[in-house]
């Protein structure tokens, strides 16, 4: 990392979030059933599992986003610093701390400048300087600023896919988040921009707690110190089948459905 | 079907084309080669003589430039007011309530500008006192305008990806940011579209202005005068100016030349919004 100090204060609680006995439904369609998870400073936590299994709906309940699904009824608990997000954390102020990057990077349609000037100016400054000072220390962080500082008003579409996607992970962090979402971030990249990708998520995971969604066991294998794998329930909603450390429950699952589940990734 | 089925279905689109392109090109060449005596220097800056027969058309020109300026003043904001609070509510509204909403808008829309003109008398010339004037007429045109305005710019804000929403309440970006960087420039093309089809439909109105800013043919001195917009001045010269035809012809000819000229100003600033988007998305 460079300069950038992600987390201002002093040490972060080991667990930032801990998330108990959480069951999702859209309407009467259970999505999620009684999942419990934490995720800790430091660590990169992947979400693993077969399509279906809400595992994006389990990362979109961290920061609320959830909210804006009309008819999805959320139950159980999630503290972030031991604070229950649905109680005591306003949502913007949740949303400011948990950032989430998107499957496909989606800039807005304004220049780099005004991307990152945003939200610094929605939640943290209007100054001018300070505002410069955070967009550069944010474009070092993810890699980006010698890539673009001397182009930062040109709109933010004439990235490239991967530097877009760099460009949110930077348009996240100017807000200092605690934790960051990562929805399979890497889905839409091709291979170079993905491993760009991997060494910019490996930096951050010193700094914050991470949580990604990823279909891929070889990458979960690559970047993630913890692994919970999720698969369809008996009731249909998404359980977690078994977490723990990524190396150990990859070389040594235990339970009959992560076996099943990781079967074919064993076999090549 | 045969061969000669298949040739016919095949030339209706050029047919169409071509019948289109002959009756408009009919109509300008009507109205041009009847104008183009009439048309000078002083025909646009003089004041009519004789009724309108002879003269100019300046205070016509000016009193339809304030008209529809003023118009399209009041109604930008209330119609890009109302599209956006309608683009949030109909966003949420079930199935009923959005239907009826845009049945409402769309009714309004529909309604005959002579319909306007008399809502407009009572109100702004009768009740408030504003008497025939351009603001009364203007008033009057702007409320035919909005709903035009909101149906056009609610379709362009429908056309904002959800992906730059979501992406604003990650963000926990609040309502006014959001509507300022990213709903408005996506909404700005449709804005611009219906602006141009504001002002399209207030030069060509006639009813609505009879009953409002009135058909007084001097030059007006502010906006509580009445004052003689070029299509009411062209109806007069048609209806009740015996000998008045050539007149009406050379008006009508400035009034279509003036819509030629904004659409073409339109067009240039959609162009140009248009590519600066594309050069983004391209790259």
């Amino acid at each position: 990392m460079t300069k950038l100090e992600l987390l201002p204060g002093g040490r972060q609680p080991r667990d930032v979030v801990q998330v108990e006995s959480l069951s999702v439904n859209y309407g009467a369609r259970v999505v999620l059933d009684g999942v419990s998870l934490r995720a800790a400073r430091g660590r990169l936590l992947a979400l693993l599992g077969p399509s279906g299994a809400g595992k994006s709906t389990l990362l979109h309940c961290l920061n609320r986003m959830t909210d804006l699904v009309p008819g999805c009824r959320v139950e159980g608990t999630i503290r972030l610093d031991g604070r229950d997000v649905h109680r005591a954390v306003p949502v913007t102020m949740l949303r400011r701390q948990v950032g989430l990057i998107f499957q496909k990077p989606n800039p807005f349609p304004l220049s780099i400048w005004r991307n990152l000037e945003l939200p610094l100016r929605e939640h943290v400054t209007s100054n001018r300087a300070e505002l410069a000072d955070r967009i550069e220390d944010v474009l070092e962080a993810v890699g980006l600023w010698k890539e673009v500082q001397g182009r930062l008003d040109d709109r933010a579409e004439t990235l490239s896919g991967g530097q877009q996607q760099r460009l949110c992970v930077a348009r996240a962090l100017t807000l200092s988040p605690k934790v960051l979402l990562l929805d399979e971030p890497t889905s839409a990249l091709d291979p170079v921009a993905t491993r760009v990708m991997e060494d910019l998520i490996t930096r951050l995971k010193s700094e914050l707690a991470l949580v990604m969604v990823t279909h891929d066991p070889s990458q979960a294998r690559r970047l993630a110190d913890d692994l919970a794998v999720l698969v369809e329930g008996p009731r249909g909603g998404g359980i977690i089948a078994e977490q723990g450390p990524t190396g150990q429950l990859l070389e040594r699952p235990a339970h009959a459905m992560t076996v099943a589940y990781l079967g074919n990734w064993r076999s090549r | 079907m045969s061969v000669l089925t298949r040739r016919l279905v095949a030339s209706l689109p050029g047919a169409a084309v071509a019948i289109t392109t002959i009756a408009a090109g009919s109509l300008l060449w009507g109205l041009g080669t009847g104008a183009w005596a009439r048309f000078s220097l002083g025909f646009f800056t003089q004041a009519p003589t004789g009724a309108g027969r002879t003269g100019g058309i300046a205070p016509m020109l000016f009193s339809t430039l304030v008209v529809v300026a003023l118009a399209l003043a009041l109604a930008a904001p209330v119609g890009l007011g109302a599209a956006l609070f309608l683009h949030d509510r109909l966003e949420s509204a079930r199935g009923a309530g959005r239907v009826l909403v845009r049945t409402g808008v769309d009714v309004l829309g529909a309604v005959p500008s002579i319909v306007f003109g008399m809502f407009g008398n009572a109100l702004f010339v009768r009740t408030l006192g504003f008497g025939f004037s351009l603001l009364s007429g203007s008033l009057t045109l702007a409320i035919m305008i909005v709903p035009l305005l909101i149906r056009v710019v609610v379709s362009g804000l429908e056309t904002t990806p959800e992906a730059h929403l979501q992406a604003g309440a990650a963000l926990g970006l609040g309502r006014a940011t959001m509507v300022r960087a990213v709903l408005l420039p996506a909404a700005l093309p449709a804005l611009v579209a219906g602006l141009v089809l504001g002002t399209a439909r207030a030069l060509a109105e006639t009813a609505a202005l009879l009953f409002t800013s009135g058909y007084a043919d001097r030059m007006p001195a502010s906006v509580w005068d009445s004052g003689r917009t070029l299509s009411v001045h062209i109806y007069d010269l048609t209806m009740n100016v015996p000998g008045g035809n050539a007149s009406a012809q050379a008006t009508a000819a400035a009034l279509v030349l003036g819509v030629f000229i904004v659409e073409l100003l339109a067009s240039g600033i959609v162009l140009y919004i248009s590519r600066g988007r594309s050069q983004g998305e391209d790259a």
